[in-house]
């Protein structure tokens, strides 16, 4: 069995990944694939402790599943969001939508 | 050294403790809901409203009754403190669970004493406050409500068990004066006055607050405690206790107006009488010094106090304390001799003794500074309530105009003469003269090095005291006009006269009681017997013995006070043109003491380099040319002109102005520079967290290195 | 404990590979590149990763095309096949179940759903501009260095303090929760998901009924 820390590696590496989508991205939908790698980067880490500790309550999947549950829900609410955003506004690109944002003008 | 000490958890004294406390406090918040209901009802209300004054006085009286039954319960009934067993009662309740932050009661002597003082001196201030605020003050309401506010604090203050509630009830001090000076808050320089008084306690209290924690963390090895009955217990080397030592006493710098930041006292005459005899001259300021001798353990440690030091180091912080308590008072006994306002000069007096005070506490002595104390807040404000009365006689304030008075105000001329009879220490049978003598012999044989140099201007400030007394007492009832004539009072201007029942009680009352408190040390020090409240016995309660009485320093204080007031009477009733001739070779003297010894000017030029300093970067796109100007003004007419009053008086609008604006400013800027980063944008919003997240898991990083965070 | 440096050097291969890879365009040339990449971190992880190496050289090649891909169509399918290989790997860490349970929530649901909002949003709007592209380049790697430097102090052991089987006061630890879950009562996932079913077709029901409602509002509007 190889050595824990390369799933961490793992774990780090996608989450990283995901962090950088969310912050670069523009368009929503793609914001959430990024947030979508980072829950699994987690999922990851809870599953692999969970195995090489020997818990032999299974408590790492039980977080997992709740991740996977909650990752699913948020995802279907999103995504709904967005659609309706998209029918509203026409344009899904989270960058140009103001309505939430400070009037840039110095007064 | 007294007999062992019992300590006692809870119990009937606790109770009376709280209702004591509580009461004044309760009361203020009702009294400010009344002034709202007035408010509401838009009534216009002349004079004292009856209601008002049942109240404040009221829950005073109820404080008073039972100030006076703890005292009695504790000293004579069963848990009878006597000289061989000490009692003290605590009572804790968790603030915040875990830390060493509580609710803390403390009944000792020194706390017992001090209420039963503070119950007395109330009680009458609030009794007299009731006639004198009744020119047509519309919110008189609002006086009784923060005086009892004030009250309630004080009594909390004096009967905390640790220091963390001490903090508590010393920054409600705090508020309350500032409220209670800024009284008449339509008037300028009453804001100014409040604003003063404020910040110049504040600088005290940040000094508090390091002391507090610098305490609680000195106990590496055992339990960490800010009880009081604990501390005194603990054996902490003399060289751990030396910055929280002297940082307690920069607390009391700043409360208890010592040297250099007695600036705010002068002007906190602005305030009613009753303020300025409650506050500022037997209560408030005296919290400062109460809080030292509370801690004297901090500065001596106790077990070996005759054991000679071999070192000089751990004697810092207590050479720190009569250093500045001596300056203090010399300080203030010059400028009261210069003045020329009756309340002024009265004030510049109770900084005198607030530095005697603390020479004593330096020098050792606990029992003759805590002696002192009570004395000091008996004539006081005695003498503060008779400036009132005469100023609500006659209207006047400056000494210089008033003379001849005996005529019409007899009843305050004694009470007048009393107290200062107390003040200068009027040799051989006055309480003033056996307290002060006390503090005179502490420094003299104090083992802190250099102590003679102390004593001596110990001894130069009480001829000084003897000498404005003097000059007070002339000036204000008799006073020769400068071609030897009378003065006889100018009644077309003004029409002085005698004060009503209720100040003349008040007045009389304390006379009464500087009287029994002379009569009471004279037979006890003259007879040798040891009764209640006399030195032996208050030794005995402190737990530090004092030196006994010695005819040698009483025959020094006796030729330097008597020369004291043979040189008042010359100069004011005998010859007065002789002051004419005084003024070349010392008129330089007087203009420095007129001046504060520039201290004033000095900590405004200091703040004002701070402050610009501060935000004018910030300021560098935002109004620049108008904080250019305003400094460069004051610091070139500064120059010139730098021995004249009316300067100070101008520094100290700018530097109220610049700080006020300053706060107005930078907030505006700082808001501008965060609204940027609202920008609507969810990548940013994104960024920021990430941001965050990577500071914080790198200062937890960083922080596992050093072993300060756990990973684990 | 493996050194720092080999660390970094994997997760360097891990987040670079994708960057070579867009280089090319010829499939073989991309063959033979995974293989290359994977030999190398085989290589330095030790022979046992002989078959992880290449699972998670691929699962971190389309997690990266997914955040970097400019169509979001592409970015969704790139999804739908990390989570798909994600799951695989689960099967080396002894849970099966969750492989299983992975495949069919990330990869049959949540990829499906992003497939079909990517289907309805005609959109492709660009990355952001430079500035924000470089900070978040500056951050991940921030990120990614100290993530490594936490995990290299050492790997903690079970901290779960209190222990487990007996469940008279109910479950207040995840421990007690999960060992019931996962042993005893592990049917009731399963009817969960059927509950869960139900509830969609009833939602869907429920949405093509509001379709019609849609229409005329539109129609409306226009």
């Amino acid at each position: 069995m190889i050595d824990i820390i390369w799933f961490i590696l793992f774990s780090t590496a996608l989450f990283v990944t995901g962090l950088l989508g969310v912050i670069t991205q523009t368009n929503g939908i793609r914001i959430l694939i990024s947030v979508e790698f980072m829950l699994n980067a987690a999922n990851i880490n809870f599953i692999a402790f969970n195995s090489y500790l020997g818990l032999v309550d299974f408590s790492g999947w039980s977080m997992a599943l709740f991740v996977i549950a909650i990752a699913a829900a948020e995802a279907a609410i999103g995504l709904a969001i967005f659609i309706s955003v998209y029918r509203s506004f026409g344009d899904i690109t989270l960058g140009s939508i103001f309505s939430l944002g400070e009037a840039t003008e110095v007064e | 050294m007294a007999g062992e000490t019992t300590i006692i958890q809870g119990g009937t004294f606790i109770n009376l403790a709280l209702i004591i406390m509580l009461t004044p406090i309760f009361s203020s918040f009702i009294l400010m809901f009344i002034r709202y209901l007035e408010i509401k009802k838009n009534k216009e209300i002349h004079g004292v409203p009856v209601y008002s004054a049942l109240l404040g006085i009221g829950s005073l009286l109820v404080s008073f009754l039972f100030s006076v039954a703890m005292a009695i319960m504790y000293f004579t009934g069963e848990y009878g403190s006597d000289s061989e067993h000490l009692t003290t009662i605590v009572a804790d309740a968790d603030m915040i669970v875990g830390t060493n932050f509580k609710f803390g009661l403390m009944i000792d002597p020194l706390s017992v004493l001090m209420t039963l003082l503070l119950g007395v001196i109330a009680f009458l201030i609030h009794l007299y406050a009731y006639e004198y605020m009744d020119h047509g003050e519309p919110e008189v309401t609002r006086f009784y409500a923060f005086l009892n506010f004030f009250t309630g604090s004080m009594f909390g203050f004096i009967l905390s068990g640790n220091l963390f509630m001490s903090f508590i009830w010393w920054e409600m001090l705090g508020v309350s004066s500032y409220f209670l000076i800024g009284y008449y808050w339509k008037k300028d320089s009453a804001r100014r006055a409040g604003t003063k008084a404020f910040l110049y306690n504040k600088v005290g209290d940040v000094a508090f607050m390091v002391a507090i924690f610098l305490i609680l963390i000195l106990h590496e090895n055992t339990e960490r405690t800010l009880d009081y009955h604990l501390l005194a217990e603990l054996s902490i080397p003399a060289k751990e206790l030396l910055l929280p030592g002297i940082l307690l006493f920069g607390a009391a710098i700043g409360k208890s107006s010592q040297f250099p930041l007695f600036g705010w006292l002068p002007e906190a005459m602005e305030g009613p009488t009753p303020v300025s005899a409650l506050l500022h001259s037997s209560t408030m300021v005296k919290a400062g010094l109460y809080l030292m001798i509370r801690n004297f353990a901090v500065l001596y440690d106790i077990h070996n106090f005759h054991a000679t030091l071999p070192v000089v180091d751990p004697m810092a912080a207590a050479t720190f304390v009569l250093f500045i308590g001596t300056v203090t008072a010399f300080m203030g006994a010059s400028m009261a001799t210069v003045s020329t306002d009756f309340k002024r000069i009265l004030a510049f007096s109770t900084i005198s003794q607030l530095g005697y005070i603390a020479m004593a506490i330096g020098a050792g002595g606990k029992t003759a500074a805590f002696y002192h104390l009570i004395s000091h807040a008996t004539f006081k404000s005695l003498l503060f309530l008779c400036a009132g009365s005469v100023i609500h006689g006659s209207g006047l304030t400056d000494i210089r105009t008033m003379g001849g008075l005996y005529r019409k105000m007899k009843y305050t001329m004694a009470a007048t003469f009393f107290g200062l009879f107390g003040l200068s220490g009027f040799p051989f049978i006055s309480s003033g003269f056996f307290s002060k003598d006390a503090v005179l012999l502490a420094v003299e044989k104090s083992s802190v090095p250099y102590a003679e140099v102390y004593y001596i201007v110990g001894v130069f400030t009480a001829f000084l005291t003897a000498f404005y007394s003097t000059r007070l007492f002339i000036e204000v009832f008799f006073g020769k006009t400068k071609d030897g004539m009378d003065k006889k009072f100018d009644t077309k201007n003004s029409n002085p006269h005698e004060s009503g029942k209720y100040i003349l009680t008040a007045l009389i009352s304390l006379s009464v009681l500087v009287i029994l408190e002379s009569l009471m040390w004279a037979i006890s020090t003259y007879g040798g017997i040891t009764f209640l409240l006399t030195e032996e016995w208050l030794a005995e309660m402190l737990g530090v013995h004092g030196h006994a009485f010695e005819w040698s320093g009483a025959f020094t204080s006796f030729g330097v006070v008597t020369l004291g007031y043979l040189l008042g009477l010359y100069l004011y009733q005998w010859n007065p043109s002789a002051r004419d001739l005084l003024k070349k070779p010392l008129g330089w003297m007087g203009t420095i003491a007129e001046n504060r010894f520039g201290i004033d000017i000095l900590i405004n030029w200091i703040s004002m380099g701070i402050v610009v300093k501060y935000i004018s970067p910030a300021f560098a796109a935002v109004d620049e040319k108008v904080i250019d100007e305003y400094l460069i003004n004051t610091v070139i007419s500064q120059q010139i002109g730098l021995g004249s009053a009316e300067l100070a008086d101008t520094i100290d609008q700018d530097y109220i102005d610049g700080a006020v604006n300053a706060t107005w400013r930078s907030t505006r800027y700082i808001g501008r520079v965060f609204r940027k980063l609202q920008t609507g944008l969810t990548g940013n919003y994104a960024q920021y967290m990430a941001v965050g997240l990577v500071l914080l898991l790198a200062l937890v990083t960083v922080l596992n290195e050093f072993g300060l965070a756990n990973l684990y | 404990m493996v050194s720092y440096g080999i660390l970094l050097a994997v997760l360097g291969i891990l987040l670079v590979f994708p960057q070579i890879m867009r280089l090319f365009d010829n499939t073989l040339i991309h063959i033979v590149l995974y293989f290359v990449f994977s030999g190398i971190l085989v290589y330095l992880m030790g022979t046992d990763a002989t078959i992880l190496a290449p699972l998670m050289l691929i699962t971190t090649y389309f997690a990266v095309m997914a955040v970097i891909e400019t169509r979001v169509m592409r970015a969704a399918i790139f999804l739908l096949l990390a989570m798909v290989t994600l799951g695989f790997s689960y099967i080396f860490l002894n849970s099966e179940i969750l492989t299983a349970l992975h495949i069919s929530v990330y990869g049959g649901g949540i990829a499906i759903l992003v497939l079909f909002a990517a289907v309805l949003i005609e959109e492709n709007s660009s990355i952001v501009d430079e500035r924000t592209q470089i900070n978040g380049y500056i951050i991940t790697f921030a990120l990614a260095m100290i993530m490594i430097s936490l995990v290299f102090r050492g790997i903690p052991k079970s901290n779960a303090t209190t222990s487990i089987i007996n469940i008279d006061d109910g479950f207040t630890l995840i421990r007690d929760y999960s060992y019931f879950l996962w042993t005893t009562y592990t049917h009731v996932i399963p009817f969960l998901a059927l509950l869960i079913l139900g509830a969609l077709i009833g939602a869907v029901r429920l949405a093509l009924t509001d379709k019609e409602v849609i229409h005329e509002e539109k129609e409306v509007a226009i």
